[in-house]
């Protein structure tokens, strides 16, 4: 498969946490969502690939160029919308569409307007007094109207109002699936993620613990309440974890769809109950192994 | 290149233009009335008004720079470090140039026919190129630090500037035994030209590695 962002052993080091050994490669003209827990590293991921931090190890190549040799090309391939957003608060969004269009090469001045108007920003108000929304909507306006090939997003949801969240998702969901770009959305919500992404990649304590297609997840990951004594030797070893409870028993399997022919038939009947798991629910097992 | 420029220039010319209409106006109208209008005691103490501008400028430009996170938002959009550094250093240089020439043009014209200009502009050039000598170690301090946290010492720098002269011409001359004009004359003794090369030269020379300790910190 194609590739926008190939992260090669990324390594970062900081006093009390360590980005270890990311390798992770994000498809072209897909939606990856990027989940962890709050200090997961998510950030200094995205960092890294803008080359607004150094690492201290591997490597990162964003359409076959390294973003700490090309930075200028890379910033023009990429649209980021970072966890702050900072603009110069005395101007206004027109001002600084003027501003930032000297500086993207494919900088589309109608394309940034009709955003603004679709985002009900308005053009000449100062930056400082629009409310945070308004200033997320303005950074995604600011990323998108260059047209770019990937676009990052760097927990933009959070502190967003639910139809502010809904509104920014849907727009970004559209944008890649009309023109075919790549977009990384980094989130600790989970359901803007489950809404949106194509892939995802769950990063806990600075490592990437899985990587996979979001349907694969949601159709293998699954929680398996047993009656007591219905879980036998043969199909707990199948599992990834077992949970003993007063009631039975609870299993977790990433392999549903392998191990579903034996959950079935009469022998199972009223023995076996499966339930979905979510996003959140895999993130929240995978960072209880830890 | 040219939206950083006149972002940046913004405030050198706002105070440039407030420095002229709130300090100067009232200093020359009080000149053109006394008897002797261009006196070297007054170009001593005008002269240093092309340090308090391109300082202020400095000062008030980095300010607002650091309240808006001005350079982590640079940093998210395609902008070189050297485009940055470049479009700092070109306003305080205008800055500079565009204080001298006013204050040589107006002395000029407090004293047609005397033999004070030729004086007046080496002076006024000296003065000029020190204030450029002493903007471009801020520079390199404020990229290789970071403004939060020297503007302190940016302060008191420029407080220890504004008082100098005074301190110099109370307590220094008198010990010495000499006059103001003839520390003056004495400065004005390089040609004009040799300090503005010399200034002009070494400021510039300072820009590669303002632009380094940039990299280096925002990098």
């Amino acid at each position: 498969m194609d590739n926008i962002c190939t992260i090669k052993n990324l390594r970062k080091e900081y006093k009390e946490f360590v980005l270890e050994d990311v390798s992770l490669d994000l498809p072209r003209g897909y939606i990856t969502g990027l989940i962890g827990p709050n200090g997961a590293g998510k950030t200094t991921t995205i960092k890294l690939i803008m080359n607004l931090i150094q690492a201290d190890g591997g490597r990162i190549l964003v359409n076959g160029l390294d973003p700490t040799v090309e930075d200028i090309k890379v910033k023009n391939i990429i649209g980021y919308v970072g966890e702050e957003q900072y603009f110069y608060q005395i101007r206004s969004a027109r001002w600084t569409g003027r501003f930032v269009s000297r500086f993207f090469d494919g900088w589309d001045n109608n394309m940034y307007l009709s955003l603004l108007e679709r985002f009900g920003l308005p053009p000449k108000k100062m930056i400082r007094k629009y409310s945070k929304g308004m200033k997320v909507k303005l950074a995604l306006a600011i990323s998108l109207s260059h047209s770019p090939d990937f676009v990052i997003l760097d927990e933009p949801t959070s502190g967003l109002d639910p139809v502010v969240r809904r509104d920014v998702m849907d727009y970004l969901k559209n944008y890649s699936v009309e023109q075919n770009k790549s977009v990384l959305i980094s989130s600790h919500i989970t359901d803007d993620i489950a809404r949106t992404a194509d892939y995802v990649a769950f990063m806990i304590r600075g490592k990437i613990e899985l990587f996979a297609a979001k349907d694969d997840l949601l159709s293998n990951w699954k929680k398996i309440h047993f009656t007591p004594k219905a879980l036998d030797a043969t199909m707990a070893a199948t599992l990834e974890r077992v949970e003993n409870h007063m009631f039975g028993s609870v299993g977790y399997t990433r392999r549903y769809t392998e191990i579903q022919d034996s959950l079935s038939g009469p022998k199972a009947e009223g023995k076996v109950k499966v339930e979905n798991m979510g996003l959140d629910d895999i993130l929240i097992f995978l960072a209880g192994r830890h | 290149m040219w939206a950083l420029l006149k972002k940046n220039a913004f405030f050198f010319l706002l105070l440039t233009i407030l420095f002229q209409a709130l300090i100067f106006i009232p200093l020359h109208v009080s000149r053109l009335q006394s008897e002797n209008p261009l006196e070297l005691n007054y170009i001593f103490y005008t002269a240093q008004f092309i340090f308090w501008a391109v300082f202020l400028g400095v000062w008030v430009n980095e300010q607002t720079e650091s309240k808006d996170n001005g350079y982590a938002f640079l940093k998210t959009i395609p902008a070189r470090d050297r485009q940055i550094v470049f479009s700092k250093y070109v306003p305080a240089f205008l800055t500079v140039v565009a204080n001298v020439l006013f204050l040589f043009i107006k002395n000029a014209r407090l004293s047609p026919g005397t033999p004070y200009g030729g004086l007046v502009l080496n002076y006024l050039s000296l003065i000029g190129g020190v204030s450029l000598l002493l903007v471009a170690p801020a520079y390199l301090v404020i990229f290789g630090l970071g403004f939060s946290r020297v503007y302190k010492f940016l302060i008191g720098f420029w407080v220890f500037i504004i008082v100098f002269p005074i301190l110099y011409r109370e307590i220094v001359i008198p010990k010495t035994g000499g006059t103001l004009e003839e520390v003056v004359r004495g400065l004005s003794g390089i040609p004009w030209f040799y300090s503005a090369l010399a200034c002009t030269v070494l400021f510039w020379a300072s820009f590669p590695l303002a632009v380094r300790l940039k990299h280096r910190i925002h990098g």
